[in-house]
């Protein structure tokens, strides 16, 4: 600031105290887009990477197949699965966990499932009071999946021809 | 001298090298699914065409010889075309299930279709599907990702010896099969996993266990016979998955028998010992290590102190590492113990003085595929040493005379002459063989006739001692006379050994009689009679001996059984202390092979429930007896120890040394037939025993015409032992087996109270018996 004669208008008339006003006046008197969360929530891409799930197909049997794909790929090494296979011949899971307090959402597992099994839907308020409460096994992946089943195919859907 | 050019690389090979051969030594890739380098060539999967310059078509890499001036490209447009097209034809009818195929990760037509297929297929019709086959317990298939590379196929007729599996139809029909629903019997079947490309043929026992990237890779060997194959243990945390073979060209090639690969199930068995156990009150109970190591000291000491050294025998198995067996027999002296034993199946010991350093094949397992003149005296490495029979057959297929002597004929895959003893008779064919070398009388036998005169013609004809010979109950008689047949014809004489490490056994003094080194000190003493105390370390007397009704009475009668061992078995009625010992897989140490290779392995797992790691166990005894000398830190200290103790030695010891006066011994002339047998390929140790997919019921052979005579009829027979014991048993007709004799397969609970080679059976259509 050279010219002090500038420096005393600009302090006198409070000319910068003004121009930080008008901004906050602007959105002052514009739409206003806090959200209410809980009661409101922001709107949901199909793509929403949440909570896990594991999937199963409409006659009731279990989407995974245990290729382990997604225990492969995954980045935090936070899905375990053991297989073996079922009385009926086909490779199924003996357990498949995925520990929530590891897992960084990068929504890889869900990239590399060949069989659209475990997949991450939009919940994203699940919560635990304990580390061991965040470890999810596989009766509760698939019972996550039991209860999102409309939502999840709708955006399994919606995301297929980019896909 | 061809000169050839490869993507622009000049190369001058051998006249007759293949293109492929020759893209090989400039490290040029060809991508290939039929072509293996110890199998016959096929051509049939075109996988390797390359673009030749002046050729009206893509040449196939792997049947094309090179001729002078070729200008071969891999990676010309019109090489790619070929390749793209090949990889479409294949994946027409393969279907794309790698997330459910247990080859996915490690599959040839994956990676080849990742890196040279065109990403787009203009197929759209149905895929063909093929039935499935049930193979037997070992191979699981999935007939329909077959892409008909007959390696299998080639494998069995030119590696396995048994054509077992072949091709059926033609086109798009061509499916491979077993021709007759059958299960795969050969010894290497396992053999054809490694080589299938695909997922058609895949590990029964592994099968959807884990993936081939999860695995933990750990440099093994294997412990179940003499020829030492090298293997890579694979495991999953505390769990051994599957075992392969890793390539030695100089012992296993690239090969691996099904006792190597498939009895690592075993680890898993029930009556695995997983704490130390003490008996308290008449059975065994759980306790703490420093009980039961205070339990065993104390009573070795008690003993001891009773009634001196003399009234206590160590055993200790042929598998033990170098470690554990210097650790065992240094313990053992180290209290004045004498009779220490890892032989349990012989009988005869009256040969010992004259027997050589250890049991050495005198060469290398290479050279025995040039050897011209071989005669298997009472060997049958077939199921004993699955990989060593294979450079016999090697050095048969490539012209080798070969002859077998034994009491039975057996099923060997290789062209050779057998001569078969009378029931019970063995010493008598070896010595006629000796009259015929010696004055030429004229031979009862033709074939014994035509072996002479081939003793006779050969330069320094090869005669392989087996553990069958050994196991024989005039087994020092019959040495006695092969070393007089050795002296008249200088013909060489070696040993095919019978366990992982006989041959450590034998080096490192866990022989009665000789220290480490071979020094011979001591008489040797009997090792049953008139025992008070016995150390047993990773042996089943009951099963492994010829007298198993005497063996299981001496400990029986023992004030004192201390068994080391990974299972429990019998022990559970006889031991006093079990203390827990960590398996092969899960411990570390070196064996002897049978050529005398020492060899290194490596713990590939932890040790079950809380075994340990059979040289800690010895060491910590030792401290607890109060033998100095012996408390090793680390492994390398009681390797440098024992190779220390040991010295330099030869690795070549032909022939024997000077036999002692040995006394002909009479042959029992009791009523019944002869009994003969074997442990069969799948009884030979405690592992393989226990090992679920490798599981065999016994069955006792017999001639068709003692059949005939005894009146029998059914599909079962009862044998009767003179001891009492009664066993019914399925039978099975054997024009191998000779007239007069009984054939059975030894080891299994059911026949081990019949006792062994030597005794004789009345044998008799089953009674009805009915149960009050």
């Amino acid at each position: 600031m050279a010219n002090p004669v500038k420096r005393w208008f600009q302090s006198f008339f409070l000319l910068e105290m003004l121009r930080g006003m008008r901004l906050t006046g602007r959105y002052f008197f514009a739409r206003k887009f806090t959200v209410q969360y809980p009661e409101e929530t922001t709107p949901q891409s199909p793509r929403f990477r949440g909570l896990h799930a594991l999937r199963r197909y409409e006659n009731g049997e279990e989407r995974c197949i245990a290729c382990k794909l997604c225990e492969a790929v995954c980045p935090a090494l936070a899905i375990t699965i053991e297989s073996e296979e079922r009385s009926d011949g086909t490779r199924r899971t003996s357990r498949y966990d995925i520990d929530l307090s590891k897992c960084i959402f990068c929504g890889l597992c869900e990239e590399s499932c060949p069989v659209d099994s475990i997949v991450e839907s939009r919940v994203l308020s699940y919560h635990a009071e304990t580390r061991s409460e965040l470890l999810y096994d596989k009766i509760r992946l698939l019972g996550n999946g039991d209860r999102l089943e409309g939502e999840l195919a709708r955006d399994r859907q919606a995301d297929s021809s980019y896909r | 001298m061809p000169r050839i050019e490869i993507d622009g690389q000049e190369i001058e090979v051998a006249a007759g090298t293949t293109l492929m051969e020759a893209a090989e030594q400039l490290g040029i890739y060809i991508p290939f699914f039929c072509y293996h380098p110890k199998l016959s060539v096929a051509a049939n999967c075109r996988m390797c065409l390359v673009d030749v310059e002046k050729q009206a078509k893509p040449l196939p890499a792997c049947a094309t010889p090179a001729s002078d001036g070729m200008k071969v490209s891999t990676r010309s447009k019109r090489a790619k075309m070929a390749q793209q097209g090949v990889l479409e034809f294949l994946l027409i009818n393969h279907p794309l299930d790698c997330p459910i195929c247990d080859q996915g990760g490690e599959c040839p037509l994956q990676d080849i279709t990742m890196g040279y297929a065109n990403p787009h297929s203009l197929y759209t019709e149905e895929k063909r599907v093929v039935e499935d086959k049930d193979i037997g317990p070992l191979i699981a298939t999935e007939m329909t990702r077959c892409i008909q590379c007959t390696r299998c196929v080639r494998f069995g007729t030119e590696i396995g010896g048994i054509s077992e599996l072949g091709a059926t139809g033609r086109g798009e029909k061509m499916a491979i099969g077993t021709y007759v629903a059958k299960a795969v019997r050969s010894e290497l079947s396992g053999n054809m996993i490694d080589l299938c490309p695909v997922g058609a043929l895949t590990s029964k026992p592994f099968r959807y266990k884990a993936r081939s990237w999860e695995l933990k890779h750990s440099q093994s060997l294997c412990p179940h016979c003499s020829t030492g194959c090298n293997t890579d243990v694979q495991s999953l945390g505390k769990e051994v998955l599957r075992v392969k073979p890793r390539v030695n060209e100089a012992v296993n090639e690239e090969w691996l028998c099904d006792k190597g690969r498939f009895a690592y199930a075993g680890l898993q068995a029930a009556d695995r010992v997983q704490t130390p156990l003490l008996r308290i009150n008449g059975s065994l109970q759980p306790v703490s290590w420093a009980d039961a190591l205070e339990a065993a000291a104390t009573a070795l000491q008690k003993t001891i102190g009773r009634a001196g050294p003399d009234v206590v025998a160590g055993i200790i198995s042929p598998a033990a590492s170098n470690e554990e067996l210097y650790l065992f027999q240094a313990l053992l002296r180290g209290l004045g113990v004498r009779a220490i034993e890892h032989r349990l199946r012989q009988t005869d010991f009256r040969a010992d003085p004259a027997m050589p350093l250890y049991p050495a094949l005198n060469m290398s397992l290479e050279q025995l595929e040039t050897e011209r003149n071989i005669i298997l005296c009472h060997a049958y490495p077939r199921e004993r040493q699955p990989l060593t029979n294979h450079r016999l057959r090697k050095a048969a297929l490539a012209g080798a005379q070969i002859w077998a002597l034994d009491s039975t004929e057996r099923e060997f895959n290789f062209p050779l002459r057998q001569i078969r003893a009378a029931a019970g008779a063995d010493l008598a064919v070896y010595e006629e063989l000796l009259a015929l070398l010696r004055d030429g009388t004229p031979a009862s036998n033709p074939a014994l006739a035509d072996l002479a005169d081939t003793v006779r013609a050969a330069d320094k004809p090869l005669f392989l001692l087996g553990s069958g010979l050994l196991q024989q109950p005039r087994a020092a008689e019959l040495l006695a006379v092969i070393a007089e047949i050795a002296q008249q014809t200088a013909a060489r004489v070696s040993w095919l050994a019978e366990s992982a490490n006989s041959a450590g056994a034998w080096l490192l003094g866990c022989v009665p009689g000789r220290k480490p080194g071979g020094v011979q000190v001591e008489d040797a003493p009997q090792i049953w009679d008139e025992k008070k105390a016995f150390l047993l370390y990773g042996v089943e007397p009951e099963a492994d001996s010829m007298d198993a009704p005497g063996v299981r009475a001496a400990l029986d009668a023992a004030d004192a059984v201390i068994s080391i061992s990974s299972f429990l078995g019998a022990a559970e009625s006889y031991a006093d202390i079990v203390l827990p010992l960590a398996s092969w897989a899960e411990s570390s140490g070196s064996f002897f092979n049978n050529e005398g290779r020492l060899q290194q392995y490596r713990a590939a797992v932890r040790p079950a429930g809380e075994s340990r790691p059979g040289w800690k166990i010895l060491r910590v005894l030792a401290d607890h007896l109060e033998l100095a000398g012996l408390d090793f830190d680390d492994l390398e200290a009681l390797q440098d120890t024992w190779q220390k103790q040991l010295g330099d030695f030869p690795l070549d010891v032909p022939g024997f040394g000077v036999m002692p006066e040995i006394a002909a011994r009479q042959q029992e002339g009791a009523e019944g037939l002869q009994l003969l047998g074997d442990w069969r390929i799948y009884q030979q140790d405690l592992l393989v025993r226990r090992a679920q997919p490798l599981e065999q019921e016994p069955v006792c052979r017999l001639h068709p015409d003692t059949v005939a005579e005894l009146g029998i009829s059914g599909g079962a027979v009862e044998l009767l032992a003179r001891n009492g014991a009664q066993v019914q048993l399925p039978f099975v007709l054997d024009a191998g087996i000779p007239h007069g004799a009984v054939w059975l397969d030894l080891g299994h609970p059911e026949t081990q109270a019949l006792g062994g080679v030597g005794t004789t059976l009345r044998v008799q259509m089953p009674s009805i018996r009915v149960r009050a």
